[in-house]
């Protein structure tokens, strides 16, 4: 019944995009964020006596 | 050339992860969701990940309360910590694919609220890494969160079984081999995704051990030996 209803959505595609691009993009997101407090921790040893 | 030779996982990642999207959205749609059970190719994976996440955490807890060696404490915190976004990403997804199937983002429903659960129960644990100056202390309390909190993990994943349950059970054996191939292919390059990731952030742990450590070495060298604040480094296996 539920998966019939579902078959009928017609904007599905739009899910899809939402749903990939969230997923991908936090990843990336991440993966970014991570090389950013790498940098940051490199400076800060480098800075202390 | 050098560049392959350093970053080679990465290169792989990138190149698996665009297979495995490329798949996503090219493979035939399921006959009775239609396109939008295209959906799982993410959501699934993402999930997936947060298991084997939170089950290497297990590993290193359990690995640093037998031999107190820093690497163990710093391999199950990084991994904690990709595991923790893994099933945000997982719970977003499911509620972009329940909107359409289910006709809302959210229902109180067992699977929905036990990986609620599981996300903040290991938000708590990196809430606690955090409220533990004592690196020793810091060491052996997540240990032991990190074990205990496993025990969501088969409730999360029997939830679908145990209670009657909205949400689907296991598609991996109930779907045809072109989708199932995708959905292997999706987890495979999550993973290589996940080596990504852990690789960085053992490398970000490595760091701010050393600058702890320095930063003790330098308060130590202001106040006197005498003033001595626990260091995991320092400490080897805590008894």
């Amino acid at each position: 019944m539920v998966d019939l209803v579902a078959a009928q959505v017609e904007n599905a595609w739009w899910y899809v995009t939402a749903a990939y691009v969230i997923i991908l993009g936090g990843m990336a997101v991440f993966v970014t964020a991570l090389g950013i407090r790498i940098r940051r921790a490199r400076r800060a040893l480098d800075q202390l006596p | 050339m050098k560049f392959l030779r350093t970053r080679w996982l990465e290169v792989t990642a990138l190149l698996v992860v665009g297979a495995a999207v490329v798949r996503g959205v090219t493979v035939a749609a399921d006959v009775t969701q239609g396109d939008v059970q295209r959906i799982m190719y993410v959501h699934v994976p993402a999930a997936w990940l947060a298991f084997l996440a939170f089950g290497v955490t297990v590993v290193g807890s359990v690995a640093w309360l037998r031999s107190g060696k820093p690497h163990w404490d710093r391999l199950a915190a990084s991994s904690a910590e990709i595991g923790v976004v893994f099933t945000g990403l997982a719970i977003v997804a499911g509620m972009i694919w329940a909107r359409p199937v289910w006709g809302q983002f959210w229902t109180w429903e067992p699977r929905l609220v036990t990986t609620a659960l599981l996300f903040f129960i290991y938000l708590g644990y990196l809430a606690l890494r955090r409220a533990v100056i004592d690196p020793v202390e810091r060491a052996r309390r997540s240990a032991i969160m990190g074990i205990v909190a496993f025990i969501q993990i088969p409730i999360v994943y029997q939830s679908v079984n145990w209670w009657r349950s909205l949400h689907q059970t296991s598609s991996r054996n109930s779907i045809d081999a072109p989708l199932r191939v995708t959905l292997w292919l999706a987890v495979l390059a999550f993973t290589f995704a996940y080596a990504v990731m852990l690789r960085r952030r053992l490398e970000l742990s490595l760091l701010e051990a050393a600058l702890e450590l320095r930063q003790l070495e330098g308060s130590q060298a202001v106040a006197g030996a005498a003033v001595v604040a626990p260091s995991l480094e320092k400490a080897g296996h805590h008894g």
